[in-house]
């Protein structure tokens, strides 16, 4: 081989071992400070605060809005576990986004909608609202139907007919704990009106039983895929997302379940129908907004309350989602790229910014080029064969050894899958996850850049299933 | 070099898979430990229960067996307190739970006082309030004295003190140096009987604005009656906010004594103001108040157009006087607001 | 047992057991009044029938439209039946009927001042046989007559109301106080009631179980929010059977606000209890709502 090759491939693996070396001493710091955090919290009687929030003088009202687009399967599920929450002063705002199966016809049926003559203040700019229905057996229950405008779209509609200071959104598909509302609002009402908007903890619901919208039993599947986004869902939350919290440095609240101060989401003009990710978009706007006004807001994400969503069960439908999500990262990044390295946006733009462009965004592809680096290596010959080595050591390290840690100090301190069962499933399937699960999500998130390169939008029509549907009612012995 | 990173690599995911299986037995065992303990405390409620209802109930005086021998118990009695303080009241009870406490909980809570650890010492705070443990009130006395400790702590330390002693907390109240959040002043007030907050309402003046904010809010979710001279007073307070909040406070109470003091929200540029305004006229008779109302209906706001037409709505006879309006109104806006809540009162 | 009385409209019988049925099933009172002449001897022989007949009449004129008279076949004796009243209503229209016919007499029957006298008994249950019932009675005017006119005799011994089963529910998540509201309410004691108690931790578990499907009074104390299926919704349900009226729904809440209260009211809550409450305020709630199931 020439020596321009010879140095090109050293060069290469060289900046392969430094780009691992920082990604994993920065998870390994981020690991050990959400354990800090969480050990702190470990004995804590939360029921206290939560006897507080419960009564309406603590608490603020709170406006839930659910989008929902053919949603037919999982809808009243969704809507029922909403009801059924513990949280004074609520209303639920469904938002049917022109669906054209029957989740619109479902819904008024169950609940008993009926029409009413609703003026809509139009605060943020939405696609047309048809019509406006309200619950004649829950007052507080409300229908918007719409033309089809995209799940951002939706949102915007909801925001603008909810009554309340907050609003949070969730998917149709859906499932929150009965405690889960009191706690992903206790870093808002604590905080004295510091706290603009707050995240809460995804965990997936597939082969769980839900019943009447409530989890309860807690016996996890034995399909390794979804095994896997149980582990990885549990890694980005345990490591990344609580550790973020605690220097206000979150990007990323889950839209599947999270809570926005209407004021504020209303002056960025709220949800963008522009980009993928509206949730990591709303949330960039809402701390660049915050910067150039020079007003001092927290974004924060709290790990204890639950909500229950489906994720996908096929390579397909996987694949669609992971290219979606990162997608819109990179399409949300490069909107605001100028916030990137930039002292006017604190901390948000000199740390949050660069760690998600090179970690987040690029990662996947640096990634993806040290796995065929591997492979080409492997075949080169004895030095590169050892940079090989070494570098499939480091990425078993990232990917198996640290979502081991993820998984054990998630059962150490929420143990939401409990049993020894549960455990060992999980652990040993984490440690294989650097040999073929890691590999497919990065090719696929490399996919997105082929995306956005081609100019390509679209809500993602993932083929809902239904929780309670699929998996077998039986009767539990509830948790004490 | 390549050789010995690979050498050191090797050796370190060793021995972190070591400490994964390690942290895993752990993990197993102190999983067994805690169900084990989960047990046991509920193995005893289920004994025990019922001797407790009875000594609570005055049957029996107190026997025994109830008194704890081990953290264990203490730990279900816990959980048996919490259960009678959070849903029943009644002050005997309330009385046997402090007394109960005081003897035999103490040097338990005591302990967890001084713990290392944060959460337990704020769980025996949380303990020490709800069951009245005024037994510990000085060596919480002492812990304030503490430079260093968490703004939580601080706080629960702040409810136990104006808990035990009340007229000390209210003489150093208005020289607090630490700053509270809204939750932690309304929770604090909230214990507060009516007495006490007559007693502050001379001093709010000298209050930081935040705390006077606060305090219109518990005054109007208190619903007492003896605040209406502050609150009324406060109309012409010459802080906008203060204006609005006591506007809000006398809304909740829901007596209005005189019309002519409102009278001048009517114009005034502040639309919180209109609004708290359109509110209150819902307490009087459409005969006295619907030219006001009418103004309102046609207000710029939205949101005063919207709670004019639901004052009117929500009144005796309120239904005619909205379609007389709409009958004879120019202004579309309003004519619009009043048939949609016209409606809205058909379907109910 | 053949029964020495018979009445003149066989009916009666049919009539009186239909009567005492209702009474159970409704919790309502009736009485029955025996009256008899003190001086019926007074009458001219041949003219008694027409007098009876002319007493007959009056009688009916003057009892209202829900109310029955029998005549005794082949006695100047009378069967009363006052479907709506109880004793003390009764008494108060012996006494204004004495006091009528003493100062107005009997419409077309001149030169004739009847003196009646009584026995009467209060029915609150369904307990005896017909002719045991019409034996007493007579048995009972026949001492009244012997005491003089214009006398009351009252008999008690149908006025016991029958002891009512009701099924209570009570649906609260915490394991502790649910086992407190349990003692609370066994330890109650109503006066016509037996309270069979069961507990549940959720809705779910409620409507699970067949427990609220007899036709009993049913009692429901819930609190708003449980695990899986809330109270409220419960609530809701419950309201939605036929029958729904012998549900009565007290409700519990930990939060306070007013909106809530209005909505649990408005959906059909017969009372609203905010934590922490005085349990004595429950236990006094439940028995005035059940005293006024009896008139």
């Amino acid at each position: 081989m020439s020596t321009i090759a010879n140095g090109f491939m050293k060069f290469l693996g060289g900046f392969m071992l430094l780009y691992m070396g920082v990604i994993i001493a920065t998870y390994t710091s981020m690991l050990i400070f959400s354990f800090v955090a969480m050990f702190k919290e470990h004995k804590l009687d939360k029921n206290v605060l939560d006897e507080d929030y419960i009564d309406s003088f603590y608490s603020k009202p709170l406006s839930i809005i659910i989008p929902a687009y053919n949603e037919e399967v999982g809808v009243v599920d969704s809507v029922q576990s909403v009801l059924n929450l513990k949280y004074p002063q609520t209303e639920l705002i469904i938002v049917n986004d022109g669906s054209t199966d029957q989740t619109q016809q479902i819904v008024i049926e169950q609940f008993r909608m009926k029409k009413i003559p609703k003026v809509v203040k139009e605060q943020i700019k939405s696609k047309p609202i048809i019509q406006v229905y309200q619950s004649e057996i829950h007052h507080n229950l409300y229908l918007i139907e719409k033309e089809n405008g995209g799940k951002a779209d939706a949102l915007n509609a909801g925001i603008n007919l909810a009554k309340y200071p907050y609003f949070c959104s969730i998917d149709g598909d859906s499932i929150l704990d009965e405690k889960s509302l009191l706690r992903v609002m206790k870093p808002i009402i604590m905080s004295n009106g510091e706290v603009i908007a707050a995240g809460g903890n995804v965990r997936i619901a597939n082969g769980l039983d839900v019943q009447m919208g409530s989890v309860s039993q807690k016996d996890l599947p034995n399909r390794p895929l979804v095994l896997m986004q149980i582990i990885e869902y549990t890694r980005a939350f345990m490591m990344g997302r609580i550790s973020l919290s605690k220097f206000n440095l979150v990007l990323i609240i889950s839209g599947a379940f999270s809570v926005f101060a209407k004021k504020w989401a209303v002056a960025v003009g709220g949800y963008s129908t522009q980009t993928i990710g509206e949730d990591m978009e709303l949330v960039v706007k809402l701390h660049r907004f915050l910067h150039e006004n020079k007003i001092q807001k927290r974004i924060e994400f709290v790990p204890d309350p639950v909500c229950w969503t489906e994720a996908p069960e096929s390579l397909g439908v996987l694949r669609k989602q992971r290219r979606r999500w990162h997608q819109g990262l990179i399409e949300s990044l490069a909107k605001h790229k100028k916030m990137t390295l930039n002292p006017m946006y604190g901390k948000i733009g000199m740390i949050s910014f660069p760690y998600f462009w090179l970690v987040e965004c690029f990662g996947p592809l640096i990634e993806l080029g040290g796995h065929i680096y591997i492979i080409v290596a492997f075949f080169l010959g004895k030095v590169y064969f050892e940079f090989a080595v070494l570098l499939a050591l480091l990425f078993i390290l990232y990917g198996s050894v640290l979502s081991a840690f993820a998984i054990l100090m998630e059962t150490w301190s929420v143990n939401v899958y409990s049993g020894l069962k549960n455990f060992f499933k999980l652990i040993l399937v984490s440690l294989t996850e650097a040999f073929w699960y890691r590999p497919l999500t990065l090719l696929w998130r490399c996919e997105a850049f082929i995306q956005v390169l081609m100019g390509r939008k679209s809500w993602g029509n993932m083929e809902r299933v239904g929780l309670s549907k699929r998996t077998h009612r039986k009767r539990s012995d509830l948790p004490e | 070099m390549i050789e010995i990173s690979i050498d050191t690599l090797i050796k370190g995911i060793g021995v972190l898979s070591l400490i994964i299986v390690l942290l895993c037995i752990y993990i197993v065992l102190n999983g067994r430990r805690e169900k084990a303990l989960a047990n046991d405390v509920r193995t005893y409620i289920q004994n025990k229960q019922d001797l407790w209802y009875r000594y609570f109930n005055d049957e029996i005086t107190l026997p025994p067996e109830l008194i704890p021998n081990n953290n264990t118990d203490i730990k279900a009695i816990e959980k048996i307190f919490l259960a009678y303080t959070q849903n029943i009241s009644n002050p005997t009870i309330m009385e046997k739970i402090r007394n109960f406490s005081n003897q035999y909980l103490r040097q338990y809570y005591l302990n967890l006082l001084m713990n290392k650890r944060w959460s337990l010492r704020m769980n025996a705070l949380y303990r020490i309030i709800s069951f009245r443990i005024d037994s510990l009130a000085d060596e919480c006395k002492k812990l304030w004295e503490r430079a260093k400790l968490s703004p939580e702590e601080r706080f629960q330390l702040l409810v136990i003190h104006s808990i035990f002693d009340e007229d000390g907390f209210i003489r150093e109240f208005a020289n607090l140096s630490i700053k509270l959040s809204e939750y932690e002043y309304r929770k604090l007030l909230i214990g507060f009987n009516s007495e006490i907050l007559k007693k502050l309402t001379n001093q709010m003046a000298d209050f930081p604005k935040e705390y006077q904010y606060y305090f219109i809010d518990v005054l109007g979710l208190r619903r007492n009656l003896d605040f209406l001279p502050f609150l009324e007073n406060n109309l012409s307070h010459k802080d906008p906010e203060i204006r609005i909040r006591s506007l809000k406070a006398l809304n909740e109470i829901g007596i209005v004594t005189d019309l002519e003091q409102y009278k001048v929200f009517l114009s005034s540029p502040i639309w919180e103001e209109r609004l708290m305004l359109a509110k209150l006229l819902g307490s009087f008779t459409l005969d006295q108040v619907y030219p006001y109302l009418e103004q309102l209906l046609q207000d710029e706001n939205w949101w005063v157009r919207s709670h004019a037409a639901r004052s009117i709505g929500n009144s005796k006879d309120g239904k005619l006087w909205l379609e007389k309006f709409i009958a004879t109104a120019q202004d579309q806006y309003a004519i619009d607001m009043a048939r949609e809540v016209l409606e809205e009162g058909i379907n109910q | 047992m053949i029964s020495e009385y018979s009445f003149e409209d066989t009916i009666a019988e049919q009539i009186f057991n239909a009567l005492r049925t209702y009474v159970v099933r409704s919790r309502t009172v009736i009485t029955a009044i025996f009256l008899g002449l003190y001086n019926e001897n007074e009458f001219d022989i041949e003219k008694t029938s027409e007098a009876e007949e002319k007493i007959t009449g009056f009688l009916q004129n003057t009892t209202r439209k829900s109310d029955f008279v029998f005549k005794f076949a082949g006695q100047t004796k009378w069967f009363i039946i006052l479907s709506q009243s109880g004793e003390r209503e009764a008494a108060a229209f012996l006494r204004r009927l004495y006091i009528l016919v003493k100062e107005k007499g009997i419409p077309a029957l001149e030169n004739y001042e009847p003196l009646f006298s009584a026995s009467m008994a209060e029915i609150g249950n369904d307990e005896g046989t017909f002719e045991e019932f019409i034996a007493n009675g007579m048995s009972v005017l026949a001492d009244s007559l012997s005491k003089g006119p214009q006398q009351i005799e009252y008999i008690a011994t149908y006025k016991k109301r029958p002891l009512e089963m009701i099924r209570v529910s009570i649906l609260e998540e915490n394991a502790i106080f649910r086992h407190v509201l349990y003692r609370t309410l066994n330890n109650l004691d109503l006066d016509h009631f037996e309270m069979e108690i069961k507990v549940f931790q959720d809705g779910y578990e409620f409507l699970e179980s067949d427990w609220y499907l007899s036709s009993h009074t049913h009692l429901i104390i819930a609190n708003d929010i449980l695990p899986r299926q809330s109270g409220l919704d419960v609530l809701h349900k419950m309201r939605m059977l036929p029958n729904n009226k012998r549900f009565i729904i007290f409700m519990m809440t930990k939060g306070s606000s007013e909106g809530d209260m209005i909505y649990a009211y408005e959906s059909g809550a017969d009372n609203y209890f905010i934590k922490p409450f005085n349990l004595r305020l429950l236990e006094v709630e439940i028995k005035r709502t059940f005293e006024r199931l009896w008139p």
